[in-house]
């Protein structure tokens, strides 16, 4: 069975890696059976204060996004270091995009039999939407969705 | 690591429910040593018998029993069906349960009596406006459970 898990900068889609690994949903023999994906927003060159300019010249452009790569770089080392703690074989992958959309595409593109989000825990706020990310592929993605909730909720219980 | 992983699966007669477990069983427990890995719990949530109209009228207690009778019956037969399947793919740590009640409530109250780790349930697909107007069992479940929740939905064509 091929598992994508959607990855960010959350601490709550790496629990959901985690969770995802303890409760042996990953299947240790089988090659190619976990895929991290982390996709990367576009930035939004617009937004940053930088003095009297309304645009971000060329050279902050460049240094944003040299952080960006570099956060993403050091998001999938984590990965990476987990599943090799966990004895897991993963295949991590960097696609530049909306989220939501890319998650999507990439569930049809590789076939992925089940797709592994976090979840921000609104749910003690009734009727609360889940996160844009999570609501768009529940509704959208061409496989079974599973929704992994924080570690502080799943505690509450026991 | 080594604790097995509790799944609470709802089930009830239609044909999204009956493909989430399907689905289950094979995605999950297709290999010999899934039994001591994965619990399967099965819950059906039994409609009350005054739950699904308004009664109104002399007499209208006396068609209580008749409709439970039917509801009973119904209830008995999705739990054999799902039996006679885990049977098949020889599944044997599985539990069946049918418990009366809204599908919401249940299944979330399902979900903390056997310390569940995931719930999964089945999905109608239903536009926004359609959900909004008739409610909808996964969207609740998705938001109050207290455990992780994987929404399967029949897919829409074979491709």
């Amino acid at each position: 069975m091929k598992i994508l898990v959607a990855v960010d900068e959350s601490e709550e889609s790496m629990h959901a890696l985690m969770w995802t690994i303890d409760h042996h949903l990953v299947s240790a023999n089988e090659i190619d059976s976990l895929v991290v994906l982390h996709v990367q927003k576009p930035l939004e060159l617009y937004a940053y204060p930088i003095g009297p300019a309304v645009y971000a010249s060329a050279v902050v452009i460049d240094s944003v996004k040299k952080a960006q790569q570099q956060d993403s770089e050091e998001l999938l080392i984590r990965v990476k270091e987990i599943c090799r703690n966990k004895r897991i074989e993963s295949h991590t992958v960097i696609i530049d995009g909306d989220p939501k959309e890319i998650i999507c595409q990439t569930i049809d593109q590789m076939n992925i039999d089940l797709v592994v989000l976090g979840s921000r825990g609104q749910g003690m706020i009734k009727r609360a939407l889940l996160g844009s990310v999570s609501d768009y592929c529940a509704h959208h993605a061409n496989c079974p969705v599973l929704i992994v909730r924080p570690r502080k909720e799943q505690e509450q219980r026991s | 690591m080594a604790a097995e992983t509790v799944m609470v699966v709802g089930m009830d007669e239609s044909e999204h429910s009956q493909y989430a477990f399907h689905w289950t069983i094979e995605h999950f427990f297709s290999n010999s040593n899934s039994s001591s890995i994965f619990k399967l719990v099965v819950v059906h949530a039994k409609p009350s018998p005054t739950s699904s109209f308004a009664l109104a009228g002399p007499g209208a207690i006396d068609v209580i029993p008749y409709i439970d009778f039917d509801l009973k019956k119904t209830a008995s037969r999705i739990i054999e069906h799902a039996k006679t399947f885990c049977e098949n793919k020889s599944v044997d740590n599985v539990h069946f349960e049918i418990v009366e009640g809204d599908p919401r409530s249940v299944l979330c109250d399902s979900v903390e009596r056997h310390k569940a780790d995931m719930l999964i349930v089945g999905s109608h697909g239903y536009g926004t406006f359609k959900r909004a107007v008739l409610g909808s069992v996964s969207d609740y479940c998705a938001h109050h459970a207290h455990c992780s929740v994987m929404i399967v939905k029949k897919p829409k064509s074979n491709h």
